[in-house]
């Protein structure tokens, strides 16, 4: 296993494998570079690989997500069956339609659902009120309590909590918003905007101020920053129930469009030889 | 072909103009996402396979980008 040094690298083994095929590739690896920069950079992304397909492994706290890129269902199968990261905690995100071959390939490995997220949009300009006087922006100090209340309160295998230097990056943007009440978060919001579209990300209230309309109050002030976007997106987890509700009421609706989390045996065998 | 692209991009998309000249990623008209809808899309009415790893973003920034990206595929 090597760590990737460089984006000509990922091009270069993506190439070889692009030259042996006679088909379609099969792969969840979709090249983003600036972002893969990033994880170069911080030497915490590994390769390996055979002639026929190459993994890609971003570790992250106790696991690593898994990309794949290879000629055919067979040659996944025999690759991994070599791979020495096979008995690490892994997962894999595949993204697409309700009825995508590419989760059989791995389920077939061995590999089982964890999760799955579906994405909903509502599409429009968005309308807004008057916005309350203790949001704002976060700042710096805020950050860190930010980072607490995502890992405590978010899935860190399904929902890709951002670590402090995302974090940082997406202040920067002025992409998260805060409710002071006195010193203290009574919750935040995490968005993206990306020209005609504004992502939400991340929405939490404490629960010692819930059921002060904190989390509505909060949505509006976001809606405002998207005031000029023509559609909002956000992933939600399949078995929110209460979330999928609440946003059905602002007026989002389902996609086709899936995010399975896959997860290999690895808790499964650990337990056995605990 | 390039009437029938943007036909696509319209059904996909409904919300945004794509006879505009816009670069339809950085103005957040098509995300990573979208493009796995859209080549879905393509893959059906163009009776293609658009390879993995040619859903980079550049390939689905502009309508001539995505007609360079069929031609790669045999779609004249």
């Amino acid at each position: 296993m090597d760590k990737v040094t460089s984006i000509n690298e990922i091009q270069e083994k993506i190439q070889s494998i692009k030259k042996r095929s006679k088909g379609i590739i099969l792969t969840n690896y979709y090249l983003d570079i600036p972002k893969h920069s990033s994880w170069i950079a911080k030497e915490d992304f590994f390769v390996w690989g055979t002639i026929d397909c190459v993994f890609f492994f971003k570790k992250k706290y106790s696991f690593y997500y898994l990309f794949f890129i290879g000629l055919d269902e067979k040659s996944i199968q025999n690759s991994f069956s070599q791979c020495p990261f096979k008995n690490e905690k892994l997962i894999i995100d595949i993204i697409g339609r309700a009825d995508d071959g590419l989760k059989k390939i791995w389920e077939e490995i061995g590999f089982m659902q964890y999760n799955s997220l579906f994405r909903m949009v509502r599409i429009g300009i968005p309308s807004f009120t008057k916005i309350d006087k203790h949001i704002m922006q976060a700042s710096f100090e805020d950050l860190i309590e930010i980072k607490k209340v995502l890992d405590k309160n978010f899935d860190s295998i399904s929902e890709q909590i951002p670590d402090i230097e995302d974090l940082r990056e997406i202040l920067h943007s002025g992409g998260i918003l805060v409710y002071k009440i006195y010193n203290s978060i009574g919750g935040f919001i995490i968005y993206n905007l990306s020209g005609m579209t504004l992502y939400l990300r991340y929405w939490f209230v404490s629960p010692e101020y819930r059921n002060m309309r904190i989390g509505s109050k909060l949505f509006n002030a976001f809606l405002e920053k998207g005031c000029l976007t023509k559609r909002q997106i956000l992933w939600v987890l399949a078995t929110n129930k209460n979330a999928i509700t609440r946003y059905e009421h602002y007026g989002f609706t389902y996609e086709n469009l899936y995010d399975y989390i896959l997860i290999n045996n690895y808790e499964r065998k650990n337990n056995k030889h605990s | 072909m390039k009437e029938k692209i943007i036909s696509i991009l319209n059904d996909l998309r409904p919300e945004f103009d794509f006879n505009e000249p816009f670069d339809f990623i950085k103005e957040g008209m098509l995300d990573s996402f979208d493009i796995i809808n859209l080549v879905n899309e393509l893959d059906s009415t163009f009776d293609i396979s658009i390879d993995g790893i040619d859903v980079l973003p550049e390939n689905f920034s502009s309508v001539d980008a995505i007609i360079k990206l069929l031609a790669k595929n045999g779609v004249e």
